[in-house]
């Protein structure tokens, strides 16, 4: 955990610090050490003007050199490509020489070592520079470095020493040109000739615009003359319009005055038809008056008589209401009568059936106690017979004759007592009936006052029965007792006879019998008598029952006769209620007809009322109808009257109106004639007018296109005269350059606008500071990425690292969960195990961000010397950005804590005793056995499964690990493909040749031919370049556009889906960014320098904004203005094809080979030096994730491990579960980790994007074998970390310890 | 006891740690013989080298000189892979914090060292010898002590050992559990005729064993056969 902590702490910061410092030493290296402070593209180079610069306050240095590239042919004829640098002799002196010549020369310069040494050029050695068509012969002085370029790096054993390249530094005088007295002189005549062509050319626009003026004016006055006539002419025609307009209107008059004569006429006869409906009308108002008074007052009197009807009827109602309530109560008090009779009934019924089956049971009692009575009798004699033999007998024979009667009779007696018994309990039940008899009779008499007397005397009849169930309850059980003694004498009897046969037993029996006999006996009867007394009091007993019986049966009849006399009265009562109630609802019905009736009666009166209002209504309505006939009628006596008046004054209207028609008429004829003679007269005028200002004007033309004429005869002389006082100054497109560097802390454009002053502005073609250069903005394109890279880089390490030590923090944390369970056991709260947890999380964090600061400082001089050395700086500034310093040790430091709190936190929470034991696994709460437990697997197979799945904390944890780490390389070695594959797929394939030669004029057909017969290239191709403006839809851009052979193979073209483009005479292969910025699309057209051709593809560019036509369209754009041939050729040709050109020098203008495009490739070497050192941290940060997890498992699974093998488990098994869990967390990594560093990479790419470039994500397979055989040999790799430490492991120790 | 019966021949066993003066003797100078069958009790209090000796039997830990010879064989000349082997084939292990894999269920545990191809139904008979047909599903932390001791009892079993190395068998459980295991251990030698070796540091549960060595700082101070062992349902400590 330290060991991430601090990594991801120091990685932050270290190569965050590294790239910006990359960044800004690199920034700053161009700057200080290639470009200048200020710029000035001037026609003049002088030594004066040089010094002079030299001199100007915040000027630290300046300097001169050629812009674009010279030539120079090496004494071999070899080309070289080379920018000229002036050098003074004071500069010179501070040079440190490789070589150096005595040899004396015009024109000695100075070459760089690295250069020299490259091609074998030696100090003393006689060089050619060419500029143009001018050429120097000059001398190498010295093989030099500069000493501000030099850097030594170690490689190996050895210093190297770079140098820059490419430059070559000759005297000022050889670029010195403007000092010429002859080109002075042309100078001075071609700006006087210029000058008078000026003054000409500004005479003749004055003269022409005199003229012009002129023209202008006659046509104004010709203009304001059409126009005067124009409006007399509109106001002719108009006038003449009106006075057509006027006859038409007379015409209409004349027409008008006829029709109302004629309407005149019709309304006299109307008037008189009118004057007869009136007469009658005003009749049959004043008898329609009279009828509706008549109306009025019939009606008055019907609505009196029906107001008087109705409230005889009310009143009716009102009546017939109190009635019917009367009725309505009645009926509810006979209906209750009725139900209450029913009641009644139903209750006599009942007591009546109860006094029947009373009467049946007493029937029966009766009878039994009769019976009982004649059994009482027998008994009796029984008894007594048994008593006087018993007493009475010694002989032995009448003992068991006695014996024998005595069964008999008991046997006979048994059932009579039974029955006798049971006779009681009818009896016990007759009373007990005779008792719910009673309460019936009661409640009988409740409802019935007439059966009050019958109830009493029930009552009575029960009283004197006098029975209590007591005593007969009190009977019922002596009865038993006797029954029971009885059969045990007769069981005795019957045992003794079955032994009579025997004497001796019979007289044993017989003694036996008799003083058991007599014992029963005495028992039973008392002091030896006869229970007399019982039976007296039985028979008594049953005689008044049997009294009692008939009395109360002798009171039933009476009762039943009461209740049929009752029923009678009652039946009676129940008709009358039944006629009551016939009768109420008779009276209902006459109600409710009287009801309906009255209602009636009152519906008809209220219509007849509002048939009153309405024929009110109607005779009001009549009313007013016959006012407002009557006031039509006086208003048509009116309006009748009226006409009669107005017809005298309309005749005469009409007659005057026809006199007036004449008159207009004669007037509109004359006024006609007028005009038209006057139209005539002004046309003609005006066609005289416009002859002549167009004799004037074409006169002026034809005088200013003569001046027009003699204006570009003189322009020609005079461009021509430029043009060879140019090409006599030497340079045509190129120029001399003046370079500043400022003082420091001086302002670079106020020392820029002094410079200007000092040189004179018009003399001045092109100046900027490197602030504003484009050289500045090239600069930051390629160098800004790095500042994007040192935050998402870091970034990504940083998250990496932290998402491990938060994971790795917990995991230990829960493994400390039996501590945490003892240390609560012990009393510690939560909140002191928790700061105890934290106090030593901050420890480790400290020591972690102080270690990780260390690497992090390591880190940063690590990278500063790498890229120092790869980038042969002369100096790096480290440099520490603190505020991501401070940030990321806070961050880590939170996330341990916060690691800490939340797991500390969740396990002190685990009650002591449970924290103490050892878990179960998660998936044990959730399902017992499941699947794999049923699966029938090997045992050892099946372990590694369910340890794997069912520690699901551990599975999580290693695949985020792993993941992170997956992701990390994944990304890195992503982003370094990427950079590779926009270097070789987009750049090199776009620039397939090695070799282009430029010609200043069009090549002789021949050249190629000879080319090709050379032996010295394989393949040709020819290039035409044009530079042309191109313009679509009001936008404009002046562009390079080369003409290239339709399907080029050495100029690869690509879209920006990558398909390849070929150029082809169907139009313009417009560059992407430039199609952006013209808003044009493919299809669209566009104009090329006037030609319109559409835009027949938009490929993808990343260096240079090239547009390609097909050669075949070359003839509509005219002369180009650089002709080349592109050729493939073998490195080792290079030289000896220098050579071959150098023999064509008449036409070649310049020669580059391939090497010069490396300039282009470095600017991607930055790039890849970071995505290589991002790539090297991840492969190390990655491994040490993947060690760190799968170590921190073994950790965990020490315990079972050391059982396993205590059981008898070898090592591979063991290899071979650890292999299985390591291999399911390594698939869920990739299945994760790829996907996400997919994602990162697009989002780096993506923020790495500058103007014009841009970083595709580069889908290659490389990257996702390397990154899963990466991550599988850390796996494997830790896999033998594991299993060493395992065979070091305490068996017997670690398998005695407790958990 | 005839010695042909001897499964298992301990002959000058030492074991030391440290060396100089820092030298600790766990084992010094131990011999003894354990017969096919027996119930054999090593006896001692802490620190003796009882288990010192039970782990060098069982081949989990090597000595530092003496020989421990298995039906013959001697252990300490066998290979990492032999020893291993030995510890599979012919020792079962039944120790005093059971030791259970906690991922495992309680059959799963047992058929860790179940001859499976041999019988299929091993673990699920083992378990039933245990009394724990019904808690096989269950994981052994959803078992009291005295039935994760039997686990480990059924996990001991279920490889068809020849010797039962149990190191405190009761020392993690009460009394009434610890008796338990101790009737299942005694059933074992007596029903089965299983080599059960118990090292115990209580003395009544020595009264069990048909032969008892008493060990004091690393030997045997006292050894005898016991003639009328005690059953362990007997046994009160």
């Amino acid at each position: 955990m330290l060991l991430v902590s601090c990594l991801g702490c120091g990685l932050m910061a270290g190569m965050a610090d590294g790239f910006l410092s990359l960044k800004n030493t690199l920034g700053d290296y161009i700057r200080d050490m290639k470009y200048p402070d200020a710029v000035i593209d001037t026609e003049v180079t002088t030594v004066d003007v040089l010094e002079e610069l030299n001199s100007l306050p915040g000027v630290e240095a300046a300097d001169a050199r050629l812009t674009g590239n010279l030539i120079m042919v090496g004494s071999d004829g070899v080309y070289y490509s080379m920018q000229a640098m002036t050098y003074s002799e004071e500069e010179f002196q501070g040079v440190y020489y490789w070589e150096k010549s005595d040899r004396e020369a015009e024109y000695p310069i100075l070459l760089e070592r690295r250069f020299a040494m490259q091609n074998n050029i030696s100090a003393g050695d006689s060089v050619e520079i060419r500029v143009e068509d001018r050429s120097w012969d000059c001398l190498v002085r010295a093989v030099i470095s500069r000493p501000e370029m030099i850097a030594h790096h170690k490689l190996g054993d050895i210093t190297v020493v770079s140098t820059d390249i490419g430059y070559v530094y000759v005297p000022l005088e050889l670029l010195e040109k403007v000092n010429d007295p002859e080109f002075e002189a042309a100078s001075a005549e071609w700006d006087r000739f210029n000058e008078e062509y000026l003054r000409k050319k500004q005479d003749a626009e004055k003269e022409y615009e005199k003229v012009q003026g002129e023209l202008t004016e006659a046509e104004n006055t010709l203009s304001e003359k059409k126009d005067e006539f124009d409006s007399k002419l509109k106001e002719a025609e108009s006038k003449k319009e009106e006075l057509l307009q006027n006859r038409e209107a007379v015409s209409r008059k004349t027409a008008e005055l006829e029709l109302k004569e004629q309407e005149l006429l019709d309304k006299k006869k109307e008037l008189e038809q009118s004057e007869e409906k009136l007469r009658s009308g005003e009749e049959e108002l004043s008898s329609g008056r009279d009828e509706l008074v008549r109306k009025k007052s019939e009606l008055d009197k019907t609505a009196a008589e029906l107001e008087k009807t109705r409230k005889d009827l009310e009143a009716q109602l009102a009546d017939l209401q109190k009635q019917k309530e009367d009725l309505a109560r009645k009926k509810q008090e006979a209906l209750e009568g009725q139900k209450e009779i029913e009641q009644k009934l139903a209750e006599l019924e009942e007591q009546e059936a109860q006094l029947i089956s009373g009467k049946e049971e007493l029937l029966r009692d009766l009878e039994l106690l009769k019976l009982l009575r004649s059994l009482l009798e027998a008994l009796e004699e029984y008894g007594r017979s048994l008593y006087d033999t018993v007493m009475l007998s010694e002989e032995a024979e009448a003992v068991y004759q006695w014996a024998l009667n005595a069964v008999d009779a008991i046997d006979r007696l048994i059932p009579e007592s039974e029955r006798l018994a049971a006779v009681l309990h009818q009896i016990r039940d007759g009373a007990q009936a005779a008792d719910l008899g009673l309460t019936l009779a009661e409640a009988a008499a409740l409802g019935i006052a007439e059966t009050a007397a019958q109830d009493k005397q029930i009552i009575d009849l029960l009283e004197a029965l006098g029975i209590t169930s007591d005593d007969i309850d009190g009977t019922i059980a002596a009865l038993h007792s006797f029954t029971e003694t009885m059969q045990s004498i007769r069981s005795m009897i019957v045992g003794a006879l079955t032994v009579a046969s025997d004497p001796e037993v019979l007289e044993a029996l017989r003694q036996s019998l008799i003083s058991e006999c007599k014992e029963m006996l005495r028992h039973l009867f008392k002091d030896d008598h006869f229970p007399y007394s019982l039976f007296d009091w039985l028979f008594g007993l049953i005689d008044s029952y049997i009294r009692q019986a008939e009395d109360g049966l002798a009171q039933i009849e009476d009762g039943l006769s009461q209740i049929t006399e009752g029923r009678k009265l009652l039946y009676e009562k129940q008709r009358e209620v039944s006629d009551g109630l016939a009768q109420i609802a008779e009276g209902e019905q006459q109600i409710r007809d009287g009801e309906a009736a009255l209602k009636a009666g009152l519906s008809q009166v209220e219509d007849g009322l509002s048939q009153v209002k309405s024929g009110y209504g109607e005779i009001d309505s009549y009313e007013k109808k016959l006012r407002d006939e009557e006031s039509k009628l006086r208003s048509g006596r009116e309006e009748l009257d009226e006409y009669n008046r107005q017809i005298p004054d309309a005749e005469k209207a009409i007659t005057e109106g026809r006199d007036s028609i004449r008159q207009a008429e004669s007037d509109i004829a004359s006024g006609l004639k007028e005009i038209d003679d006057a139209v005539s007269e002004g046309e003609q005028q005006l066609r005289r007018g416009e002859d002549e200002l167009e004799r004037n004007r074409s006169e002026a033309e034809e005088k200013w296109q003569e001046a027009q004429q003699k204006f570009k005869s003189a322009e020609d002389e005079l461009s021509k005269a430029k043009t060879k006082l140019d090409e006599w100054k030497g340079y045509g497109d190129h120029c001399n350059q003046f370079m500043l560097r400022t003082e420091p802390g001086a302002d670079p454009e106020a020392v820029l606008a002094r410079a200007e002053e000092l040189i004179g502005r018009d003399r001045i073609k092109k100046s900027c500071t490197y602030e504003n250069s484009e050289v500045k903005h090239s600069i930051d394109v390629n160098v800004d990425p790095l500042e994007v890279m040192s935050l998402y880089v870091p970034l990504l390490f940083f998250a990496v690292a932290l998402i491990a030590d938060f994971l790795f923090m917990s995991f230990l944390i829960r493994q400390c969960r039996r501590e945490i369970g003892i240390l609560r056991a012990l009393g510690y709260t939560r909140s002191s195990i928790v700061g105890l947890f934290c106090s030593v999380n901050a420890l480790v964090s400290a020591g972690a961000i102080i270690l990780g600061l260390l690497i992090g400082f390591g880190v940063t001089r690590f990278i500063g010397e790498f890229f120092r050395s790869f980038f042969c700086l002369h100096y790096f500034n480290y440099q520490i950005h603190w505020s991501r310093l401070l940030i990321s040790i806070a961050v880590t430091f939170i996330v341990g804590q916060a690691a800490t709190i939340l797991s500390t936190g969740y396990v002190s929470r685990i009650h002591p005793s449970e924290a103490m034991s050892r878990p179960a696994p998660v998936s044990s709460h959730a399902r017992e056995g499941g699947l794999l437990s049923r699966l029938h697997l090997p045992p050892f197979i099946k372990y590694c499964i369910s340890t794997l799945l069912r520690n699901k904390k551990r599975l999580v944890f290693s695949v985020i690990c792993l993941s992170s780490s997956v992701v990390l390389i994944f990304a890195a070695f992503s982003f370094y493909v990427s950079k590779n594959k926009i270097l070789s797929e987009q750049f090199d394939d776009r620039i397939q040749y090695d070799c282009e030669i430029f010609f200043n004029a069009e090549p002789d057909p021949s050249f190629r031919e000879r080319l090709a017969a050379s032996g010295l290239v394989k393949e040709t191709e020819a290039v035409c370049y044009y530079t042309k403006e191109i313009e679509a839809g009001g936008a404009r851009e002046e562009l390079t556009v080369k003409a290239i052979e339709a399907g080029s193979e050495l100029i690869g073209i690509y879209g920006s889906d990558g398909s390849r483009l070929y150029a082809s005479s169907e139009g313009l292969l417009l560059e992407k960014h430039t199609a952006e910025l013209l808003g044009v699309s493919e299809g669209d057209k566009v104009s090329v320098g006037g030609v319109e051709m559409p835009v027949a593809g938009i490929p993808e560019e990343y260096e240079n904004r090239s547009h390609y036509i097909a050669a075949a369209s070359r003839e509509a754009l005219g002369t180009p203005v650089i002709w080349s041939v592109i050729c493939t050729v073998d490195k080792a040709d290079e030289i000896p094809l220098m050579e071959f050109l150098s023999r064509e020098k008449d036409y070649v203008y310049a020669a580059f080979t391939s090497r010069l495009y490396d300039g282009i490739v470095d600017s991607f070497r930055a790039f890849g030096v970071c995505s290589l050192i991002v790539l090297i941290f991840a492969v190390v940060i990655g491994s040490v994730i993947v060690i760190n997890t799968v170590c921190t498992n073994l950790q965990e699974q020490k315990k079972d491990l050391c059982v396993l093998r205590a059981l008898g488990f070898q090592y591979s098994g063991i290899s071979f579960r650890l292999l299985t869990q390591a291999g399911v967390y390594y698939f869920f990594a990739c299945l994760i980790g790829i996907p996400g560093g997919i994602g990162v990479t697009k989002l780096i790419l993506q923020k790495l994007e500058v103007e014009g470039r841009s970083y595709p994500f580069v889908n290659a397979p490389s990257v996702y074998l390397f990154t899963l055989l990466l991550v599988m040999a850390y796996v494997i790799v830790s896999h033998f970390i594991s299993m060493r430490m395992i065979k070091k492991w305490d068996l017997a120790e670690t398998v005695k310890d407790k958990e | 006891m005839e010695n042909n019966n001897v499964i298992l021949q301990v002959r000058g066993l030492r074991k030391t740690y440290g060396s100089g003066e820092n030298e600790v003797r766990a084992l010094d100078g131990v011999d003894l013989d354990i017969c096919e069958g027996q119930l054999f009790v090593i006896l001692g209090s802490s620190g003796s080298g009882k288990s010192t000796l039970l782990n060098m039997i069982g081949g989990m830990d090597a000595p530092s000189s003496g020989s421990i010879l298995f039906r013959g064989k001697e252990i300490g000349r066998f290979k990492d892979r032999e020893l291993t082997d030995y510890r599979k084939r012919c020792i079962g292990f039944v120790f005093q914090s059971f030791n259970l894999i906690g991922e495992l269920t309680v059959k799963e545990n047992v058929e860790l060292t179940a001859n499976t191809r041999k019988d299929p139904h091993i673990a699920d008979s083992m378990l039933e010898l245990m009394g724990l047909s019904e808690k096989k599903k269950k994981y052994p932390s959803q078992l009291s002590g005295g039935q994760q001791q039997r686990v480990a009892i059924a996990r001991a079993l279920a490889g068809d050992a020849d010797i039962l190395l149990c190191d405190e068998p009761t020392g993690a459980l009460d009394f009434e559990t610890g008796k338990q295991i101790l009737k299942q251990l005694e059933r074992l030698s007596r029903e089965y005729h299983k080599t059960v070796v118990i090292v115990t540091h209580t003395r009544e549960i020595a009264q069990m064993g048909d032969r008892v060595i008493n060990m004091k700082d690393g030997r045997i101070v006292s050894s005898y056969e016991n003639e009328d062992p005690v059953p362990a349902e007997r046994i009160d400590w």
